[in-house]
């Protein structure tokens, strides 16, 4: 046997671990096995259980009724519209048509307002 | 249903293995296991038995996903050498944010079967190689697997798995000189050889 076979055969009889005791070999047994018997409890209950649960979500989902837009009664007039929106307000917060109206538009509204003031 | 053992190829069968067979697959790997875990963790024994049961339980865990490309072995021991780096990068971490690692006393029903000062002189000489240079010596040199089941073990090249053993056998023959014969050096293995 050479100088090394016999040095990395003393590394290996010298560096080991104890002997398992047949107490403590039983005690990892039974611990893996609660482990892994735990974990099938998991499966067997908690996947069918999450499957359900997302089963009955979908379901649910499907079968609520959609929310449906309620019907107007009747066109709303012009006074109403003008309840919601309040145009010398708006006028006001713009103070010149310069502020938000380009060059071509500005002709426009100026002929709007003219048959406006027309009628 | 009858478990593949040793480095026999696994059969497709052998997937379906159940609780108690795992068990039994366990049990016969169990001591082989502890004390490749026990020298890769540099001679932590309670740590190394956590770290066996650990990876026993993500084998059985991952059992449905085994193609049986590698035999049974070969598979169950790259889990547990995963589990050991695992286990090793965590006590880094707790020793970087210096949190006294636990001190396991040994098993009251422990007798010693070495000297314990050259253990810890062997422990300490192993832990001053790089992660890839101990495993590579502790699978290939002391736990007698091949370069190439190694390899296969560690997820590396087989030169790798070369480089790495040649580099622990200097640092080791350095560092552990004294355990050797008065021969002088040189006529050992040579650097690679499978044994």
């Amino acid at each position: 046997m050479s100088d090394d076979h016999r040095w990395l055969e003393t590394l290996r009889d010298e560096f080991r671990p104890e002997p398992t005791s047949p107490q403590r070999a039983a005690a990892f047994r039974r611990a893996l096995d609660e482990r892994m018997e735990r974990r099938a409890g998991t499966r067997r209950f908690a996947l069918p259980a999450l499957a359900g649960a997302a089963v009955a979500v979908v379901t649910l989902w499907l079968a609520w009724p959609a929310t449906v837009p309620t019907k107007m009664d009747a066109v709303a007039t012009s006074a109403e519209i003008d309840e919601f929106v309040d145009p010398d307000g708006f006028a006001s917060e713009v103070a010149d048509r310069g502020d938000y109206l380009p060059a071509d538009y500005q002709g426009l509204a100026l002929l709007l307002e003219d048959d406006t003031a027309d009628r | 249903m009858e478990i593949a053992a040793g480095r026999a190829k696994a059969d497709a069968p052998s997937l379906m293995m159940r609780a108690e067979e795992f068990s039994r697959f366990a049990e016969a790997r169990r001591e082989r296991a502890l004390r490749l875990a026990f020298r890769l963790l540099a001679g932590d024994q309670a740590t190394a038995e956590d770290v066996v049961q650990n990876a026993f339980f993500r084998a059985h865990r991952a059992l449905a996903g085994f193609r049986g490309d590698a035999s049974l072995d070969t598979w169950f021991y790259r889990i547990l050498v995963r589990e050991v780096q695992r286990q090793r990068r965590w006590q880094s971490l707790r020793s970087w944010f210096a949190v006294d690692p636990e001190v396991a006393p040994p098993p009251l029903d422990a007798r010693p079967v070495s000297d314990p000062g050259l253990r810890r002189r062997i422990a300490h000489a192993l832990e001053r190689l790089s992660a890839g240079q101990r495993e590579a010596f502790v699978l290939v040199h002391l736990e007698e697997l091949t370069i190439s089941e190694a390899a296969e073990v560690l997820g590396k090249a087989v030169g790798t798995v070369k480089s790495h053993l040649h580099r622990a056998l200097v640092a080791l023959r350095a560092e552990l000189a004294d355990l050797r014969e008065p021969t002088p050096m040189g006529d050992g293995p040579k650097d690679g050889e499978e044994t």
